[in-house]
């Protein structure tokens, strides 16, 4: 993440007055970054944006309550993977409720009729299993894998960015890895290979 | 090494092993069929991560739209709320307005009249404390102006509740 703290100390101080060009250069900093990884954990472009934009406009109108504790860029982070979580949930209530076979434009949880509908497992393709496997994960367990592997940050960098204890970060990450080692099992001959 | 040690030392240790340890790590897991599969799921995990790191441009205008939004946030945020107490000052400026018209009309009023009388009754010198009210009114009509915000003699927009939008 960018910026120094004296950077940021006058970011603070330019949106706590309203200033739209400090905005415009928090945007600058931390969009492209915050993008990737909204769109990493969520799969889709729309949704990614619009979550990049709630959180540019939640962090300009909350900043008052910003306590400096950490840097401007962990709490964008924050609220970002915050609000990538709500909308995480919401998507797999809806799919839940519409009960709807994988579908890659809603990022659908429906997973199961896949592999029972696959007649012959050397068919399938595993890159999409694995994606549909972690979209499947619990929303703070799939952020985490998201953080951690496509991100590349370390379970410490992690813990601070989600604001938990390094324990509960590695108590997910494990827990995560055994729910996808599940849900690819049946595929385990090919993973031999 | 035990096997359970592996995840551990493969995954959550990830880039902070040592020399000794990663080649721990590597000799059991050339002897351990079980970790030889977790250690292959964890780099088909890594490769799928990988394929997946590719990312979209974002929209040209996300920027300005954002901008454009945050301006009408700002433009409509809510005015300084005028709490109670603050009326109080404004109460009083009134009265004090008030009084001292009372005071100056019945001090130039001819025929003695109850308003005069109760002026008579308080006070002795009518033309000082006139002017002396009339000057402390403006005082907490001013204080009211500079620290709470209120608007009586400024054009800021007013309280109405049609005017103002929670966000």
């Amino acid at each position: 993440m960018p910026a120094g703290k004296d950077t940021d100390f006058i970011l603070i101080d330019k949106l706590q007055k309203g200033d739209l060009d400090a905005l415009e250069q928090l945007m600058q900093l931390y969009r492209d970054d915050l993008f990737k990884l909204a769109y990493r954990y969520l799969g889709r472009r729309e949704d990614a944006e619009e979550i990049l934009q709630d959180t540019f406009l939640r962090a300009f109108q909350k900043i008052g309550t910003f306590q400096r504790k950490s840097s401007i860029g962990t709490w964008l982070y924050r609220i970002c993977i915050n609000l990538c979580i709500t909308k995480k949930k919401s998507n797999q209530r809806t799919a839940q409720t519409i009960s709807l076979t994988p579908d890659e434009s809603t990022n659908s949880v429906a997973f199961e009729p896949a592999i029972k509908n696959a007649p012959d497992p050397a068919h399938f393709d595993l890159q999409k299993i694995m994606q549909h496997s972690i979209a499947r994960l619990k929303p703070i367990e799939g952020m985490i894998v998201t953080l951690y592997y496509m991100q590349g940050y370390s379970c410490s960098e992690i813990s601070e960015i989600v604001d938990k204890r390094i324990n509960t970060v590695k108590t997910h990450l494990s827990r995560a890895r055994q729910k996808l080692k599940i849900m690819v099992k049946p595929y385990e001959l090919h993973i031999r290979e | 090494m035990h096997c359970k040690e592996i995840e551990t030392l493969l995954v959550l240790r990830r880039g902070t092993l040592d020399a000794n340890s990663l080649f721990a790590v590597k000799n059991h897991i050339e002897c351990c069929s079980s970790c030889q599969m977790e250690a292959r799921f964890e780099k088909l995990l890594a490769e799928v991560m990988v394929e997946n790191r590719d990312v979209p441009q974002l929209d040209k205008g996300f920027n300005q739209r954002v901008l454009t939004l945050a301006a009408e946030i700002q433009a409509q945020k809510k005015p300084a709320v005028r709490n109670n107490t603050a009326l109080i000052p404004l109460m009083l400026s009134c009265l004090g307005v008030a009084f001292s018209l009372l005071v100056l009309y019945s001090g130039f009023s001819d025929q003695p009249n109850i308003y005069s009388q109760i002026v008579d009754f308080f006070f002795s010198f009518k033309p000082f404390i006139a002017a002396g009210l009339l000057l402390l009114t403006f005082l907490i009509i001013y204080v009211n102006e500079q620290f709470f915000e209120n608007t009586v003699l400024t054009s800021r927009p007013s309280l109405n509740r049609r005017n103002r939008r929670n966000f």
